[in-house]
């Protein structure tokens, strides 16, 4: 059954091989002459003045978190969901008690006021 | 056994050249210009000359990019004035090299008709030029003239590898 | 004048080529503009200056400065020039930014320019000179500037291509 996956084993042979040669190609023989004026980040043309790495609000960052935890629990429910029939009445009550330990932690957010953007 | 002998033993299937040739071949036929529009030469050296009467896509060059940091070549197309110098030089500054630029026009050139205090006298001022086209404005035909100069000047340019 | 209220502190009015003008005091301009605006003169077009540094004695006018705004009444289709006076000892002005909003910016054209200080505007800088440049260009005693061109006809021999070519 592994012998399947033989083609995909070459076929990442030769990506790596072909991306290797073209970095190394434009290593080798692509001219490098970095100078402060060519390094400045691209501004239509000027020089910037304002640093790009400034301060930013805290509401995006808890956002992002939010997201990153509730959607990994959303990715627990597809294999759940593939073997769903082999794991019978046991998988579906510990699926329960898994959203039910989450949504616990969805009230305690909510209540928190997590979920205001302002 | 040499690679002449090698190439005669293969008969006509082997073609032989040298690396220099082949890089310099892939870098003229394939030279993307900045999107350098100031004034009008812009309509005829940037807009005409990439549409399809007189299509500069045939010589590799369609693909006119936005970022410096993307092109080789900037085709000053117009006037520059006292006030965007900096800002064409900084532009010129962030291109990789290889790069290469086409003076377009008789402002870029030369001032053109604009013998004043508000406009740089020439483009070569402040960056170095490969190609000079006259005209006001040069019709696209002269452009792709220049294009192909220019692109015998990369092919006798060869490469230094680094190593 | 087409059913125009002359507003108050007008020295002068007439016609040229077809337009109306009038002509206030320097320090009355800010009224003017304003009584133009509640009578109708809603749309400013432009506002501009002019040096009379080099206009012949006979239409030499009192001062060497010209601030001249048109304005347009879109309901009753007339148009308006005021002209304003400006001394080149004195070159300044009250701003009309906060009565007309598009003359912020031909205020900052006028200054980079001509020179004429505005009273009052919130950002007097250069617009189409670069920040640093010495000089306001359009007065009539700015060089024109450019560099001098080698033109063949000064040269005896013209210099034109040999014949074989």
């Amino acid at each position: 059954m592994l012998s399947d996956y033989v083609p995909l084993l070459i076929y990442a042979v030769i990506v790596v091989a072909v991306v290797g040669l073209l970095i190394t190609l434009s290593y080798v023989m692509g001219p490098s002459k970095p100078y402060r004026s060519k390094l400045l980040p691209y501004e239509s043309g000027i020089v910037p003045k304002v640093p790009a790495r400034q301060r930013m609000a805290v509401r995006f960052y808890l956002t992002a978190m939010l997201f990153i935890i509730f959607d990994v629990e959303a990715i627990f429910f597809y294999p759940w969901a593939v073997l769903l029939h082999q794991l019978r009445w046991y998988g579906v009550i510990e699926m329960f008690v898994f959203i039910a330990i989450l949504a616990v932690a969805l009230a305690h957010i909510w209540r928190k006021g997590g979920f205001e953007w302002e | 056994m040499g690679i002449e002998a090698l190439a005669d033993r293969l008969g006509e299937n082997v073609l032989t050249t040298t690396l220099g040739k082949v890089v310099g071949w892939g870098r003229a036929n394939s030279v993307w210009p900045a999107q350098f529009g100031l004034a009008c030469c812009a309509i005829e050296g940037l807009m005409h000359t990439a549409g399809p009467g007189f299509d500069i896509g045939r010589f590799g060059s369609e693909a006119m990019r936005a970022s410096p940091r993307q092109s080789d070549l900037m085709i000053v197309t117009g006037r520059v004035s006292q006030k965007m110098a900096p800002v064409l030089r900084q532009i010129y500054d962030q291109m990789p090299e290889p790069k290469w630029v086409i003076s377009m026009g008789a402002c870029a050139s030369t001032g053109g008709v604009f013998n004043n205090y508000a406009i740089l006298q020439g483009v070569d001022k402040i960056v170095p030029v490969d190609v000079y086209i006259p005209g006001c404005p040069p019709r696209p035909e002269d452009v792709l003239n220049a294009l192909m100069i220019l692109q015998e000047k990369i092919k006798a340019q060869g490469i230094k590898p680094r190593i | 004048m087409t059913a125009l209220n002359l507003p108050p502190g007008v020295v002068d009015h007439g016609v040229i080529a077809g337009a109306e003008w009038i002509s206030v005091l320097r320090e009355q301009i800010r009224a003017t503009l304003a009584n133009l605006k509640s009578q109708g003169f809603e749309s400013y077009v432009f506002m501009t200056c002019v040096d009379h540094l080099a206009t012949p004695e006979v239409e030499k006018p009192p001062e060497r400065f010209e601030l001249v705004y048109q304005l347009r009444n879109m309901r009753s289709h007339q148009e308006l020039r005021v002209r304003v006076f400006v001394p080149e000892g004195d070159p300044r002005a009250p701003s009309a930014h906060d009565i007309y909003s598009p003359a912020n910016w031909d205020e900052r054209e006028t200054w980079d320019m001509f020179g004429i200080r505005f009273e009052g505007h919130p950002d007097l800088t250069r617009i189409l000179m670069p920040d640093d440049w010495v000089g306001h260009p359009l007065r009539r005693d700015f060089p024109v500037g450019g560099e001098p061109v080698d033109f063949s006809e000064d040269h005896e021999v013209w210099q034109t291509a040999p014949p074989e070519a």
